[in-house]
């Protein structure tokens, strides 16, 4: 079989299997905090410590003499197919989302008190089916 | 005969519009709206808080009447100069409708660091910082020493179609063309902060800069 050939051809099954389909991904923020090492202690590690590390925060917060740092990551990968004739005949959507949040605190000296860290990942990726 | 038949021809237009667009685009979101490729237009026509962003145009129906036949701010919409705005920002939303390869990038706020303008040395005076970099987007002022965090961010949508853009569909008279498409999308926010450390004098102690990064391709 003529090479060029099969690869024409398998590029044309491809395009029409892929056909209707959308593949898109959103990513807000920095997820280096969710991979980070760190061995902080409370009472020593200073906010400037955290600050070098992790790069300036995405918010800060303070009140009460605490100082608040707060690290945002998002990332939201989104399938679909959607089939259309006149109408909407067929259309089918997947999502799976990644959300982290770093929290850190710190006392009126700038020592760390506290700091949390979570990564929700969606176990079972939204999906939504309709038929016309 | 010629003013009876204009009269006519008056109260028939007058009927026409007197229902608006209220009833006209809520049928056709109802029936052709999911693939029309004008979108689910109803909102846009009689909601309120009406804009148009990069992407398009935008409005909320709320609690509003379903079957208003005008938009409530139907003056603002097409008298005022910001309308000349939202029109451009329209035709740019049109034009990414109609490319098969759209690269679009949106600043917010201006970065603290321009190229080639270094940090801020520690012992530099806040007052000087100020008058360098400008207003910082957050400033903490305490007894211990104070805290200034400059921001900005960067989005960038790259997105391409393999095949027949949605909106391009709509000018080629081939049903079901609009599905000979890929279309693979990527959007992302990258910020750009520095952290500035003042002590209790207002010198500056030390400054952060950093990045998010792009990802791999980004």
């Amino acid at each position: 079989v003529d090479r060029r050939r099969l690869t024409a051809a398998l590029a044309l099954a491809c395009a029409a299997l892929l056909c209707a389909c959308t593949f898109s991904r959103q990513r807000f923020g920095d997820d280096r905090f969710l991979g980070a090492d760190v061995d902080w202690e409370p009472g020593r590690t200073t906010v400037r410590e955290v600050a070098a590390a992790l790069g300036p925060p995405d918010l800060v917060r303070w009140s009460d003499d605490r100082l608040v740092f707060v690290y945002r990551y998002q990332q939201v990968v989104r399938t679909s197919f959607a089939l259309n004739f006149y109408l909407n005949l067929f259309s089918r959507d997947q999502a799976g989302q990644v959300d982290g949040t770093l929290v850190v605190g710190f006392d009126d000296r700038d020592r760390l008190v506290w700091w949390g860290a979570s990564r929700a990942e969606d176990a079972s990726p939204t999906t939504r089916t309709s038929f016309r | 005969v010629r003013p009876r038949a204009a009269a006519r021809v008056a109260v028939a237009l007058a009927l026409a519009a007197l229902p608006g667009c209220g009833l006209v685009t809520l049928v056709h979101d109802s029936t052709i709206g999911p693939a029309s490729p004008a979108g689910r237009i109803h909102d846009l026509a009689v909601g309120s808080d009406f804009h148009v962003t990069e992407r398009g145009p935008v409005a909320e129906m709320g609690g509003e009447p379903l079957l208003r036949p005008y938009p409530p701010d139907l003056l603002r919409r097409l008298a005022e100069p910001s309308s000349f705005y939202s029109a451009i920002h329209g035709f740019e939303a049109f034009m990414a409708g109609v490319s098969p390869v759209v690269s679009r990038e949106t600043r917010i706020g201006r970065p603290a660091l321009r190229e080639g303008g270094g940090e801020p040395r520690p012992g530099t005076a806040a007052a000087e910082v100020l008058q360098r970099l400008g207003a910082p987007e957050l400033w903490i002022r305490r007894e211990s020493g104070s805290l200034m965090l400059y921001r900005s961010e960067l989005h960038r949508t790259f997105s391409f179609y393999v095949g027949v853009p949605p909106v391009a569909a709509a000018f080629i008279p081939v049903p079901g063309a609009g599905n000979l498409r890929v279309r693979w999308a990527r959007e992302q926010d990258r910020a750009s902060k520095l952290l500035l450390f003042f002590d209790r004098d207002d010198r500056l102690e030390a400054a952060i800069a950093g990045a998010d990064p792009w990802t791999a391709g980004d």
